[in-house]
């Protein structure tokens, strides 16, 4: 997520109830305490960002 | 064996450091590098969507947070200038650079020793002392093999090993880096002058 970093307003929550909270529930935690691989677009409430369908015209 | 003067080691570390971060823009950290490829070797590449771009990403991204948090919380605060990019901190994720790396510092300490005229494969680290404390080749491969585990395993609970801590972090003021670097130089500073006292 470094490169989404500036985009504070956004990821000021997650971190709130992730990074400075409950960070043994975050499922990037998880995974790197585990030894294992962590992709890019997983969140940490486990989901794992899709690009997003194109709005019906 | 002429050993090169103390402070051209220095010298070379720094090189070494900051042509990494130069042809790589990442942070040198050795031990990083090498829990990768073990991973990598565990579990495979990191399942990335190679089809989401970085706006599908941003996109994506707040699209989430609106769904877990509301819609308030997902409004990006407009930049005032453009954001610079950030400092990369984490281990290096890119296994074919990984392995160049490994190669180039093997290769690079057989040719530093085949400049010494030091070139001799052998078990040990061709101490007399390490050798009249330890034994024969069979056990200083024995006690060679735990120590390495023993580092490894330190390396991980500290977060890095003495490149990514004792050269970058330190270099960057960074506080655990200093307390890092303290903790495993004062060991070994430490268990010199008892083995120096006492053996």
């Amino acid at each position: 997520m470094f490169s989404l970093l500036s985009l504070s307003g956004t990821l000021a929550a997650w971190k709130h109830r992730y990074c400075n909270g409950q960070y043994t529930t975050c499922e990037r935690y998880r995974l790197s305490a585990a030894g294992r691989s962590v992709p890019q677009n997983l969140m940490p409430n486990g989901v794992l960002l899709k690009k997003l369908a194109a709005p019906a015209k | 064996m002429t050993y090169w003067p103390w402070w051209l080691g220095g010298v070379g570390l720094a090189l070494a450091a900051v042509l990494h971060f130069v042809l790589t823009r990442r942070l040198l950290a050795v031990s990083g590098r090498f829990s990768t490829l073990v991973d990598r070797a565990r579990h495979g590449e990191a399942p990335d969507d190679p089809e989401l771009s970085h706006d599908d990403l941003l996109a994506a991204l707040r699209a989430a947070t609106a769904e877990q948090f509301g819609a308030s919380a997902s409004t990006p605060e407009p930049p005032a200038e453009p954001a610079p990019e950030p400092l990369p901190t984490a281990a290096p994720n890119d296994a074919g650079t990984s392995l160049v790396f490994f190669g180039g510092v093997a290769l690079g300490a057989c040719a530093s020793a085949w400049l010494a005229g030091a070139l001799h494969p052998e078990v040990g680290i061709g101490s007399p002392l390490f050798a009249s404390l330890v034994g024969g080749t069979g056990r200083q491969a024995v006690v060679l093999t735990l120590g390495g585990v023993l580092v490894g395993f330190g390396t991980r609970m500290a977060g890095g090993c003495t490149s990514g801590h004792g050269l970058v972090g330190v270099s960057r003021l960074q506080k655990g880096s200093l307390l890092a670097t303290l903790a495993f130089f004062g060991a070994g500073v430490l268990a010199s002058l008892l083995i120096a006292r006492f053996v």
